[in-house]
């Protein structure tokens, strides 16, 4: 497991570097991986979301390959793109989307914020309101793309749309939560620190037949 | 033959699912491994990828359509011609969808319960399979079987088309696989044999999974990387004494262990050894994670010790005489061997005096080491016998040159001739 802190990031850059690490995770030749960023601020909304859900029509949204509806990404959240071989791990989409919610979950406990799931609304809530999304994207089951978590962004940016595609969808973050700013590097300490533990636990790696490790195989002579 | 393609099951919790897009259109045609489509269920997608080449000749199911999970979405002819209709009526229950997998997993082998995803789902793509064959590719008329035998027949790389059927209407039973595979196991055993066989003459073996995986790799990484060599010789005196010291000690460790420490230590001065070249610039890996090549019968696994900057002599000896067995029994995970950002081959133990080894990628270098040999060694103008290893560090020229490839191995050498620097 390699994680990689990109600090402030280009949607797109960040995009093609998924892309091409997924390829080679799904060839087996990069290690999965874990990419920690930021992004300028920038609206994206999941293959099957829907338009209507951005309110104001200047806004310019990127279609992307993952699930879920429109959201809002810029400075002050942490995103995370876990670039993660599902096959080697049980093929189970919706357990993945589980272990990103506990993930973030401990990671707003840690900053002493309770948050939770709400069954049927994929990512993380307070009774403030929604405090991280989730949307994955999946290509040979290596995934991509993965959660947003809020911790001191300009929340007035999510006004202009319906967040998740959930009308007047209340959003907040932890430094609102707290009452006091959380520092985004603590943040990201934390889900350094909680990530590979907390997947292995979650999705625990089968041991490799003797088969499929020769497609992880290597060198001669 | 049309070939259907389902909704996946992607989850143990999925009953049904939405399809999203269709990347392809009616007619258009389709190779092994195009995404034909884009699934969702909760907050994930997944692309369909296409596993057989055919013409995408219908499209059951709309775009922003829910549908449970085995149901039939759209069907794939292999024909050119594209037919008006389709007219085999849509049979969900029973439906093996051939060619459209998702995963390269299999599932367990549990009876399937209605509505769950066909078996056929689970089909390793052709892009991570050895065999040189595609593997049976439809159930057809002629070939009868049950899911479970289908999938016992995948999993052995057995062509049910090659299997005689002992069943009522020459159905292909569990026991006709094994006694079809005992025949190719015969026949294998066969070609193997050392003396000159005609029957070996011309023909060919199909590769095993492992050959073929390691056949991808070298070809890869020997068009792809201009690599170069450089030759040291090493005396290894003083490291045997410590090997020895070690093992009065009860600790046993082995020669290797001391290369793969020397080799952390001389990483760390030389990191563009301990890189990869990328065409976006060279990725400099903050952990030393180095491959031991163990060799097996029927190839070789390369487990790979993560971390050796931060392991002691004895960790490393624990780790690799573990990762070693466990390789060799076929017991590790593939965790194990990824992340390699280093590699050693040794071939010491065959008495090989020198080699070059091919690199490993995405790695930037890899060290071939030879035996210890007695050798007439000139020490401050007098001849006495010494102990001498020869090692060669293959480079990804795109990387590093070759002062840069010496100075590394000149610092492999002073440590592993001065092997106290380990002990600390």
């Amino acid at each position: 497991m390699v994680i990689t802190d990109l600090g402030l990031m280009e949607f797109d850059a960040a995009y093609a570097l998924q892309q091409r690490l997924v390829a080679g995770i799904a060839a087996s030749t990069e290690p999965e991986t874990l990419l920690l960023l930021e992004h300028p601020a920038v609206y994206t909304i999941g293959s099957g979301g829907n338009e209507a859900n951005v309110l104001d029509p200047s806004v310019e949204v990127r279609r992307i390959n993952r699930g879920g509806d429109v959201t809002w990404h810029g400075p002050g959240q942490l995103v995370g793109y876990p670039l993660i071989s599902l096959d080697r791990r049980g093929c189970d989409l919706h357990r993945y989307l589980r272990f990103l919610e506990e993930l973030l979950i401990r990671v707003a406990a840690d900053s002493g914020v309770a948050a939770r799931r709400v069954p049927g609304r994929t990512g993380i809530w307070t009774d403030g309101g929604k405090l991280a999304s989730i949307g994955v994207g999946c290509r040979r089951w290596v995934t991509m793309h993965g959660f947003a978590l809020n911790v001191a962004p300009d929340l007035a940016a999510f006004d202009l749309i319906n967040p998740c595609g959930i009308v007047a969808c209340p959003v907040t973050s932890l430094t609102r939560e707290c009452g006091a700013a959380v520092a985004m590097a603590e943040v990201r300490k934390t889900v350094v620190k909680l990530f590979a533990p907390l997947l292995a636990e979650w999705m625990p790696e089968k041991p490799a037949e003797r088969d499929s490790i020769a497609d992880v195989v290597c060198l001669g002579r | 033959m049309a070939t259907e393609i389902t909704m996946p099951k992607l989850s143990d919790t999925m009953t049904e699912g939405r399809l999203v897009a269709w990347k392809k259109s009616l007619g258009d045609r389709v190779e092994r491994g195009d995404v034909i489509a884009e699934v969702e269920t909760d907050k994930a997608t997944m692309e369909l990828e296409a596993f057989v080449a055919g013409v995408l000749t219908e499209i059951r199911v709309k775009p922003g359509e829910m549908v449970p999970v085995g149901t039939v979405i759209g069907m794939v002819g292999e024909g050119d011609v594209q037919p008006a209709t389709v007219s085999a009526p849509p049979s969900e229950a029973t439906a093996v969808p051939e060619n459209w997998q998702p995963s390269p997993e299999l599932p367990p082998a549990e009876p399937m319960a209605a509505g769950d995803v066909p078996e056929r789902l689970i089909e390793v793509p052709p892009e991570v399979t050895s065999s040189p064959e595609p593997l049976p590719r439809s159930v057809d008329d002629g070939e009868k079987a049950s899911p479970l035998v289908r999938r016992l027949a995948r999993e052995k790389g057995i062509d049910l088309r090659e299997v005689e059927g002992s069943g009522p209407a020459g159905r292909i039973l569990q026991d006709d696989l094994e006694g079809f595979l005992g025949k190719q196991v015969m026949v294998e055993e066969e070609a193997s044999k050392p003396e000159p066989s005609i029957a070996a003459a011309g023909v060919a073996q199909p590769l095993s999974r492992m050959r073929a995986a390691i056949a991808r790799t070298v070809a890869e990484a020997w068009r792809t990387i201009p690599h170069f060599t450089v030759t040291v010789a090493i005396d290894m005196g003083e490291a045997e004494e410590v090997r020895r010291e070690f093992k009065e000690a009860g600790s046993p460790l082995s020669i290797n262990d001391l290369i793969v420490k020397a080799c952390a230590l001389a990483l760390a001065k030389f990191p563009l050894a301990n890189a990869s070249y990328t065409a976006d610039g060279i990725i400099f890996h903050e952990g030393i994670n180095i491959g031991i090549a163990v060799s097996l019968d029927d190839g070789l696994l390369v487990p790979v010790i993560q971390g050796c900057q931060r392991l002691s002599l004895k960790e490393i000896a624990a780790r690799s005489k573990e990762l070693a067995e466990r390789a060799r029994s076929g017991r590790i995970s593939e965790r194990e061997l990824s992340g390699g950002t280093f590699t050693i081959s040794n071939l010491g133990m065959y008495g090989v005096e020198e080699f070059m080894a091919v690199i490993h990628p995405p790695q930037g270098a890899i060290l071939a080491v030879g035996a210890i040999m007695d050798e007439v060694v000139v020490r401050e103008g007098q001849v006495t016998a010494g102990r001498r290893m020869r090692v060669t560090l293959s480079a990804d020229h795109r990387l590093l040159d070759g002062a840069y490839g010496a100075k590394f191995l000149a610092e492999l050498k002073h440590i592993l001739e001065n092997p106290v620097t380990m002990l600390v």
